[in-house]
């Protein structure tokens, strides 16, 4: 064995006859990887309630606002959380939040409105309008209404859209607006996210509204539903038509159809109204049923009726085209009567 | 041998082990408790119907005699003090003035209180006050402390140890640092106020005079002194007022300055609704009760009375 | 054992730093970054003398000193960061082992950690708590949260969001510079020396059953174990238990396997258990503590003259309380999301001198946020909830206010240069607002200028300061908060309220 007593430069260590044994040392450095385990889990955990928004309580939204959906306040995938406060606004109080567009939604139907306003990382926002009306076919209709033609389908039920750095769709009795100041990715991140939660949050029907499944498929537009819930094609007495749009021959169509007990009323009522304010052209007959033909300043209207569906064409429509679509429609009507 | 060392060494730490963890057991977010007791002040009236009169106003020139003239006629000395009573007499000795500016109660008006208290077999008759200047040197200049003194009471410096927070529950306050020190030892209360102008209020008289019982933080009551004045007076029930009227501070009040805002009264007057003292007061100040709206207040509240002539009211010329 | 030793130290201070890292709003989640606060013996024991309540998670300590009590100053050795630091610091130099023996020897003047202790414990009792100064952990998280960090930080968003200043942080990173210096010309200097927490952890090892010992047969005197014993306790001679650190040193690099680590028995050298302080300087210790508080209290604490710029975070205690809680450990303000606390140096008083202050030039008070109160170890600044911050729910009507506003209105853009402006009532987070305007129309040049000058609603202001924080006028702002109306103090009221 060194002695190394006072060597000059000699402190090298010695061997150890008698080492601590192997298991003591494992012993004590087990409890090391399950502390950090231990913290890390700890970590995944957060605490709420300790930097927040003003976010109202389910009672307080319940309070406010009789119907509504309430928007997350914290996004954990994308780390987006809402900047200031959750807002809601009923018909009352719309205005201050839309101004002039309020007008457009009273008539669907408006029930309340909450917004908020997502920051992240950055400077980037993303503001959340979640607009409730009090059906589903009218929410299908303001979104209609809105709708840009420059955009971007994008596969949401129940349908919606991008257009600059707006998301839109509609789902339920939801209108949902997402505005984004940027388009990085974290923003989308974010985006994304809220339109999950929001689908998540809103429930909807299995399946697409009843009376947008009664149109043909052939040449349909994708995503170019519409409804008016009143005063449809400038009248004051056509309600509750469901439209899309359809492309055939080059030419651009919009079918309508209206489903209900007063569909003769109406149609009566709008024969007279263009027989007045139209050209017409003329009477066909397409599977049984007496097509109306007008010509209105350049657009062609082609109304009929059967049983309780009023429905028709408006647009360029040429001859074998119109008929075409017409004699699908009524083949549809008659069908539908029939399994009834 | 070893193993009884080892054994030994062993029960010592786990002793020092068992110590410190016992400690920090008992210790856990142990909760300290604090003194959050709130005091509330007694009732210190008399009965009215044991009394000859409620209100007596007394004129002349003789504090002594007009004091002794009053409460004579309000029904005797012994109507409300007892043998053996422990009295508080409370003047206004509120600012460190010479009598002769009318800011502080003049000494004769004091003295005679205690006197007649003194008289009546009280067994404490103690003479305090919490001024916005120091104590000593204003019961010093304005006679007060002298006066009280050779009349037979003593003069009580109040300190922090005396005031406690209390409840007032009124409609400005609704808690606040009191003098419980001496509130708490005495079964009888003798407002001996002195009758000013005041900038704020209006006047300063009988309810006014109770804000010398009040601790830290007066200096927030400006906010809304007429309700404050008012609480004043739903705080503290005394056995009796005693204005001192003989002069009056007509202007520049509560301080003074010049003995030429001070003009002689020759009135004290005796009650034992302050409000009513306070309406009477008013008008000797040749204003109306308008121009003191705590007293408007105070009598909205069933506090006492706005109006004199509606108690059993009686006036004597010494 | 020595690896196994080393491999402790690296991990915890490794798990130091990691929870430093997390200890900001974004990153926190659920992490403990108390976590060594809260088992810092000294922090427990110094509250509990100056409160005598062990708040919250303290109680983590009282199973390092059962530890300590049957093995000795295992928490210097094998966990204390600021001690890991110190001994990476020394592997910097290379000397000869005649000169490390004569470096590393025991020296008498090695005493005075424990008279510092006593002096602060004595400190404690009467309610002045300063054990903070001193205390490794508080000392590396303070130097670290305060000067290190925010100077590393490039700006990037790597460290912090957005880039961090203190007011005078760097004598915080001095004191820490100052113990790695000493560390690098003496190795464990500041842990021999001065640290209050070896010395707590020293008086507390003299029960300790398992220690390193020396067969006094084995041995030749060859002092190889002093040569390493970087904690200066004799193990040649008779041990010093106060002293050991359990480095373990000495055990790897005897040459003839002669110290060992366990129980007395035969044949082993006499140990000695606890540090040998005389009469006269254990006194003269107390005297020095009871005399700091008579000094500094002489000036009798927020009476009728409260400190307009001593504005406390959200949640503090009165200030006699929090002052009995403090130890200017400064986690507060690492975590702040807004900077908006700093280092005190003179706002609160000698006491308070690094206790946490709000500066709302530097930041403002984030009204939905309530994190301090969630990293103090010791309650000085209590955990409150986002209700009680606000006053919502069971608190309605009654949130934290942490003072008042007051304008300036010699240089308020609308008050002073009829220039409209109002940033304040914009960004004022309550409602309704505490900043009411009036509208007034001026005439400048013929020009009819409308506009709104704001003024403070005392009875709705929480004295959070982004108003301050957001005034244009930047040099001086426009629009500033003191203390007044705070809702911890019953006394600083300004407003009479029912």
């Amino acid at each position: 064995m060194l002695s190394g007593k006072g060597g000059a430069g000699s402190d090298m260590p010695g061997k150890r006859k008698s080492s601590v044994p192997l298991w003591v040392r494992i012993v004590l450095v087990v409890p090391l990887p399950v502390i950090a385990l231990l913290i890390y889990r700890a970590g995944q955990n957060p605490r709420q309630g300790l930097f927040e928004s003003q976010a109202l309580s389910g009672l307080e939204v319940s309070a406010v606002l009789p119907v509504g959906v309430r928007l997350p306040v914290y996004l954990p995938q994308s780390g987006f959380r809402i900047a200031d406060t959750l807002q809601f606004y009923t018909s009352e109080n719309l205005y201050e939040k839309i101004n002039g567009r309020d007008a457009a939604f009273f008539r669907f139907g408006f029930v309340s409105l909450s917004f908020a306003s997502y920051s992240g990382a950055g400077d980037a926002f993303v503001d959340v309008y979640a607009y409730r009306l009090n059906r589903r076919e009218n929410a299908l209709g303001i979104y209609a209404a809105e709708r840009a033609d420059q955009r971007e389908n994008i596969s949401v039920v129940d349908a919606g859209y991008r257009s600059g750095g707006a998301l839109c769709f509609y789902r339920g009795p939801y209108y949902v607006q997402v505005i984004s100041t940027e388009s990085s990715a974290s923003v989308e991140a974010g985006v994304a996210e809220i339109v999950d939660s929001l689908c998540r949050l809103i429930p909807t029907p299995v399946g697409p509204l009843a009376a947008l499944g009664r149109f043909p498929s052939a040449g349909r537009v994708e995503n170019s539903d519409g409804y008016f819930p009143d005063n449809a094609f400038g009248t004051d007495f056509m309600g509750e038509i469901f439209t899309t749009q359809y492309r055939r021959g080059g030419a651009t169509l919009l079918a309508f159809r209206h489903q209900s007990d007063s569909a003769q009323a109406m149609f009566e009522r709008y024969r007279e109204f263009l027989g007045q304010s139209a050209d017409p052209q003329g009477t066909i007959t397409i599977d049984r049923a007496p097509v109306y033909r007008y010509t209105d300043y350049g657009e062609k209207v082609w109304i009929f009726v059967i049983d309780d569906v009023f429905a028709g064409l408006t647009g360029q429509i040429m001859k074998d085209e119109g008929e075409q679509l017409i004699g699908e429609l009524a083949a549809g009507i008659r069908l539908d009567a029939v399994e009834q | 041998m070893e193993r009884r060392k080892f054994l030994i060494q062993v029960a010592k730490a786990s002793a020092a082990a068992l110590v410190v963890s016992g400690t920090g057991i008992w210790l856990a977010n142990r909760r300290v408790e604090e003194d959050e007791t709130l005091y509330r002040i007694p009732d210190y009236s008399v009965p009215r119907d044991l009394l000859a009169q409620d209100f007596v106003v007394a004129r002349g020139d003789d504090p002594q005699g007009m004091v002794e003239a009053a409460v004579r006629t309000m029904g005797g000395i012994d109507k409300f003090i007892s043998p053996g009573d422990r009295v508080l007499i409370k003047p206004n000795v509120g600012f460190d003035r010479p009598p002769i500016l009318g800011a502080t109660t003049s000494p004769g008006v004091v003295a005679a209180v205690v006197r007649l208290c003194v008289e009546a077999g009280a067994g404490d008759v103690v003479v305090a006050d919490n001024p916005i200047n120091s104590p000593a040197a204003s019961f010093a200049r304005s006679g007060v402390g002298k006066a009280a003194k050779e009349a037979g009471g003593r003069v009580h410096y109040l300190s922090e140890r005396d005031f406690k927070e209390t409840m007032v529950g009124g409609v400005a306050i609704t808690n606040f640092s009191a003098a419980v020190g001496i509130l708490g030892n005495v079964s009888r209360v003798i407002g001996v106020p002195t009758l000013k102008d005041h900038n704020l209020s209006g006047m300063s008289f009988a309810m006014k005079n109770w804000y010398g019982l009040l601790g830290r933080g007066r200096n927030r009551f400006h906010q809304d002194i007429h309700n404050v004045i008012a609480d004043l007076a739903f705080m503290l029930r005394p056995t009796l007022v005693i204005g001192d009227a003989t002069r009056i501070l007509m202007q520049n009040g509560p301080t003074g300055g010049s003995p030429s805002d001070v003009k002689p009264g020759g009135t004290i007057i005796v009650s034992t609704d302050a409000v009513a003292v306070d309406a009477f007061g008013i008008e000797l100040l040749g204003r109306t009760i308008a121009d003191c709206p705590s007293i408007t207040l105070a009598a909205e509240r069933g506090l006492g009375s706005a109006n004199p002539n509606n108690l059993r009211f009686e006036e004597v010329a010494v | 054992m020595r690896a196994v030793r080393r491999i402790y130290q690296l991990f915890f201070l490794g798990l130091f730093f990691v929870l430093l890292y997390v200890a900001t709003y974004d990153r926190l989640g659920g992490y403990p970054v108390r976590l060594f606060l809260d088992s810092d013996p000294l922090v427990a024991v110094g509250t509990v003398l100056s409160t005598g309540t062990l708040y919250r998670a303290l109680w983590y300590g009282i199973p390092i000193l059962v530890l300590t009590i049957f093995l000795g100053r295992f928490y210097c050795g094998w966990i204390c960061p600021l001690g890991t630091l110190q001994d990476l610091v020394s592997r910097l130099g290379r000397t000869t082992l005649k000169r490390k023996i004569e470096i590393n020897s025991y020296r008498p003047y090695y005493k005075l950690k424990y008279l510092i202790l006593l002096a602060f414990l004595t400190m404690a009792v009467l309610g002045v708590l300063q054990v903070g100064l001193l205390d490794p952990i508080v000392l590396l998280t303070r130097a670290m949260s305060t000067s290190i960090l925010p100077s590393i930080d490039r700006g990037d968003g790597l460290l912090f969001l957005s880039p961090r200043d203190f007011h005078l942080g760097w004598i915080a990173g001095l004191l820490l510079v100052a113990v790695l210096v000493a560390a690098f010309l003496r190795p464990r200097l500041w842990c021999k020396l001065l640290c209050p927490l070896g010395a707590l952890l020293g008086f507390f090892s003299r029960w300790s059953v398992f220690h390193i010992r020396r067969a006094i047969e084995g041995c030749d005197d060859c002092r190889v174990c002093v040569g390493h014993c970087r904690a200066g306790a004799e193990p040649d001679v008779s041990l010093r238990k106060s002293e050991c650190m359990l480095l373990f040193n000495c055990r790897e690099t005897c040459p003839t396997d002669a110290i060992t680590f366990g129980p007395d028995g035969e044949g082993l050298a006499y140990v000695v258990p606890g540090p040998d302080l005389s009469r006269r300087r254990i006194t003269g210790a107390l005297l020095a503590g009871l005399a700091a508080p008579l000094l500094i209290r002489s000036r009798q604490p927020v009476v009728e003259n409260p400190r307009p710029y001593l504005i406390r975070p959200p949640g503090s205690l009165p200030e006699p309380e929090f002052l009995e809680r403090c130890i200017k450990c400064e986690a507060c303000m690492q975590i702040c999301p807004t900077n908006v606390l700093q280092p005190a140096m003179t706002e609160a008083g000698v006491e308070g001198f690094w206790s946490p202050v709000l500066k709302n030039t530097i930041g403002y008070c984030e009204v939905n946020c309530v994190l301090c109160g969630e990293v103090c170890p010791t309650g000085a600044i209590q955990r409150i909830t986002l209700d009680q911050k606000q006053g919502r729910g069971e608190y309605e009507g009654r949130p934290v206010v942490l003072g008042t506003a007051f304008f300036d209105r010699g240089r308020c853009l609308p008050w002073a240069m009829n220039r409209p402006c109002v940033v304040c009532q914009e960004v004022c987070p309550t409602s309704p607002k505490a900043i009411k305007t009036e509208e007034v129309v001026v005439t400048e040049n013929g020009r009819s200028i409308r506009l709104k000058r704001p003024q403070v609603v005392p009875d709705l202001c929480i004295g959070c300061g982004i108003c301050e924080y957001a005034c244009p006028v930047i040099d001086r702002r426009a629009v500033y908060v003191t203390s007044v109306g705070e809702s911890r103090s019953k006394k600083n009221v300004m407003i009479l309220e029912k």
